[in-house]
Formats: structure tokens, C-alpha cells, sequence
């Protein structure tokens, strides 16, 4: 990555309005992604000054500022299981403390495993000019025009989970799987090879029959019957999970 | 650009290129702990901390620690030397290239958690990588510290 020219606005209104007035503007999160990109990048904007690092409980669930970093997820009593889980095994803690949340969503990564948490959970995206948008929907459409990610809205619910298959620990997932229990299931899988999809049961326990609900790819990490035979895995660990959610 | 840099509670003022990462910047300014390995945030070997967090500083742009706390194993001579005399007593040491990457993410979990499990030890240096493959040894040398600490 190179960088012409660097900016670090100390409020969100600048910050936006060099994003619309500056021509090829790239916004850094974390930036250990755009650190991999072999591009030069003319301007960027970066958020680290803009506050957005908390994590705050409302009456509904919660929010999750744009730059909280994985690692502040991972140390959060409040972060739901399956939120909390998923970020344990990507990379190491030093990563994780840059890497941030609003970087994960943005970049729309298909193997990502906090996007498959969160779609499980159903989370609404706070923009600063569109407002909010389900997070399946910017998955699927991505946005019209350049906007700044504020916070992630998570509603609350009974239970989660999530699961995924590493090769190793701290690599890619070749497939993963997040559930979230409110008064239904929604069951979310990721790294199909395509980005996190949702749909939501009123039970989990037909495996085969909530496997069928998703597509599985072959790419050149793994083939399609492969990533189909892991997802089965982790569904019969979520069922087994689930089973325990019921007795409670 | 014009930067101030507080390094190890000293403060130094530098000019760096916008895409300049702290690790070129602190090699530069001579603190030569901080190793350049995979340069891709992938081994660990480059790990400082800011503001008391362990950070890759291959991605850390320097820019972005404006004015801001930055640790490297110079800053933390004394504790280091303890953790490694029990690293190096069990023959872990090997090429020595991952050692300060490793001891600075173990400090970071120590400011943490000054009494950490094993499982707790190893899940923080899972994004450490040693090119000797001494894992067993360091881990030996780790255990031993914390039980000597306790006690």
C-alpha cells in the first residue's frame, strides 16, 4: 500500500466532507487490510480520531462503534456469545487490536466471521448521510453513494452461537455458521464461498433441511461437497448447543 | 509530515511519509528490537505496543501515532530479561529472531492478567510465529516462569 496524502479529520462532519470533495478518498478503519492492498491510494481519511470506540447497552441490545477493534469484542462481558466467540481465531490479539469492527462490515468480506456473526443477529448499520440499513441488505447491495459507517445497532437476544472450520488456528474460515435465538432461529453461513445469508426456523433440528437453504461454492480453498460436509458439522454443533438452550 | 512520537516515555519529533509504518520509523530512530519479518501482520515479529496495546507495527502508520505512547522491548529491559532467562533455559532461544515480538505480546497479556493460564498464555501468542518451530520449548519456559511467580 502507498498513501499520497493523509488526513486525520477530528470531527465526522470533515471527515465526510472530504470524502465527497476529495476525488478516489479511502477511509481507514483498522487498516491492516488496506496495509495488504497492492494499490497506491491518493487520499486517505482516517477515523481514528473520531471517537467511535465505544460500546454502549440500550434498552433494545446494544451498539457497536465503527472502531471498536476485535480485541475490544473479544474482552466485553455484554458482546453476545456468538459475536464474542467468532473473533477469537482471527489472527493474533496484536492484529485483533487493530482490526475494527466498521472495517470488517465496509470491506464486505465474503470469508469474514464477524459479518456472518452479525447478520445471525440481525444488526442494523448507522450511516452518517443514509442512516440505518440491515446489514443483509448493504451485504447484497453495498451502498449507492460514499457514506461513513457510525456504529452497528445489535438487538438483543436469547442465545447465540458460532462455529467455524480453520484450517488453522488464525486462518481463513473455509466455512462458518452463526445462530441467533430470539423468539426463532436465525441460522447465518459465511465463507460459502460468498458473503454471510441468513434465513430464519422456527427449529434448527432437520439439518439436512437448513443446509439446503444454502448455496455452496468450490473455490481454491475448498470444493463445494467439502464446504457442505464442515457446515454439516457445525449444525449438528449447533443443534447439539441448542438442545442446551432449551433445558436452561 | 511533521510527527511527535513519545518512545519508551521519550519524546522524539520526526518527519514521515504519509504510508510510513512505525516499524521503518523505529528501526530508523535506531530501536532495532523491532523486527521486520513477514511485513504482512502475519508472524508477529514486529509487535510494539501503543498506548499499552500489543500492535503489529508493520501497520501501524506512524502518522497515526501522533503524539501517542509507544513501547518497544528497549523500554522494557528488566521484565523481558526475567521472562527470557526461562525461555532460554529450556534451549528455546534458538535463532532469536521471534523473541521480542513474543515478549512484548506477553507483556501486553501480563498488563492484562498477571497470572494467566497456559491456555490463556497460548491463545495470545497464537499470532506469534517462530521460524525455528520452538514452540514447546518457549511454552515450557513460560510455564515454569508463571509457576516461579506464584509461588
Amino acid at each position: 500500500m502507498k498513501i499520497k496524502e493523509y488526513s486525520n479529520p477530528r470531527n465526522i462532519k470533515d471527515a465526510y466532507e472530504q470524502l465527497i470533495s476529495r476525488e478516489k478518498a479511502t477511509i481507514m478503519g483498522g487498516g491492516v487490510f488496506l496495509k495488504l492492498q497492492r494499490r497506491t491510494l491518493p487520499f486517505v481519511i482516517d477515523l481514528s480520531n473520531l471517537g467511535l470506540t465505544g460500546i454502549e447497552t440500550t434498552p433494545t441490545g446494544f451498539t457497536i462503534g465503527a472502531m471498536v477493534t476485535l480485541r475490544q469484542i473479544e474482552t466485553d462481558a455484554s458482546i453476545p456469545d456468538g459475536l464474542r466467540e467468532c473473533v477469537k481465531q482471527i489472527a493474533g490479539v496484536a492484529v485483533r487490536n487493530m482490526a475494527t469492527v466498521g472495517g470488517s462490515v465496509m470491506g464486505r468480506y465474503p470469508f469474514s466471521d464477524v459479518l456472518t456473526a452479525l447478520v445471525a443477529l440481525n444488526a442494523t448499520l448507522a450511516f452518517y448521510k443514509k442512516g440505518e440499513v440491515p446489514i443483509s441488505e448493504f451485504l447484497d447491495q453495498g451502498l449507492e453513494k460514499a457514506d461513513i459507517l457510525l456504529s452497528i445497532s445489535v438487538p438483543k437476544v436469547k442465545h447465540s452461537f458460532f462455529q467455524t472450520y480453520k484450517k488453522v488456528y488464525t486462518d481463513f474460515s473455509l466455512v462458518n455458521l452463526s445462530i441467533a435465538k430470539a423468539d426463532t432461529y436465525t441460522v447465518s453461513m459465511g465463507a460459502t464461498p460468498k458473503h454471510a445469508k441468513a434465513i430464519t426456523l422456527e427449529s434448527i433440528d432437520d439439518v439436512r433441511a437448513v443446509l439446503d437453504q444454502f448455496d455452496f461454492q468450490t473455490d481454491r480453498r475448498a470444493s463445494a461437497a467439502y464446504r457442505r460436509a464442515l457446515a454439516k458439522a457445525l449444525l449438528e454443533d449447533a443443534v447439539e448447543e441448542a438442545k442446551k438452550w432449551k433445558s436452561l | 509530515m511533521e510527527v511527535t512520537l513519545i518512545i519508551n516515555g521519550n519524546r522524539y519529533s520526526v518527519s514521515a511519509e504519509p504510508d510510513e509504518m512505525l516499524l521503518n520509523t523505529l528501526r530508523k530512530l535506531g530501536f532495532k528490537s523491532v523486527k521486520k519479518g513477514c511485513d504482512s501482520t502475519s508472524c508477529g515479529v514486529c509487535n510494539i505496543h501503543v498506548d499499552g496495546k500489543v500492535v503489529p507495527s508493520c501497520a501501524f502508520l506512524t502518522v497515526r501515532a501522533d503524539h501517542r505512547e509507544i513501547t518497544t522491548l528497549e523500554g522494557l529491559q528488566e521484565r523481558a530479561k526475567e521472562i527470557a532467562a526461562y525461555v532460554t533455559a529450556e534451549g528455546a532461544e534458538q535463532c532469536g529472531y521471534c523473541s521480542p515480538g513474543n515478549l512484548m505480546t506477553l507483556m501486553a497479556l501480563f498488563n492484562e492478567n498477571e497470572n494467566p493460564t497456559m491456555e490463556e498464555v497460548k491463545h495470545f501468542l497464537a499470532g506469534n510465529l517462530c521460524r525455528c518451530s520452538g514452540y514447546e520449548g518457549q511454552h515450557r519456559g513460560i510455564a515454569k516462569y508463571l509457576e516461579v511467580k506464584k509461588a
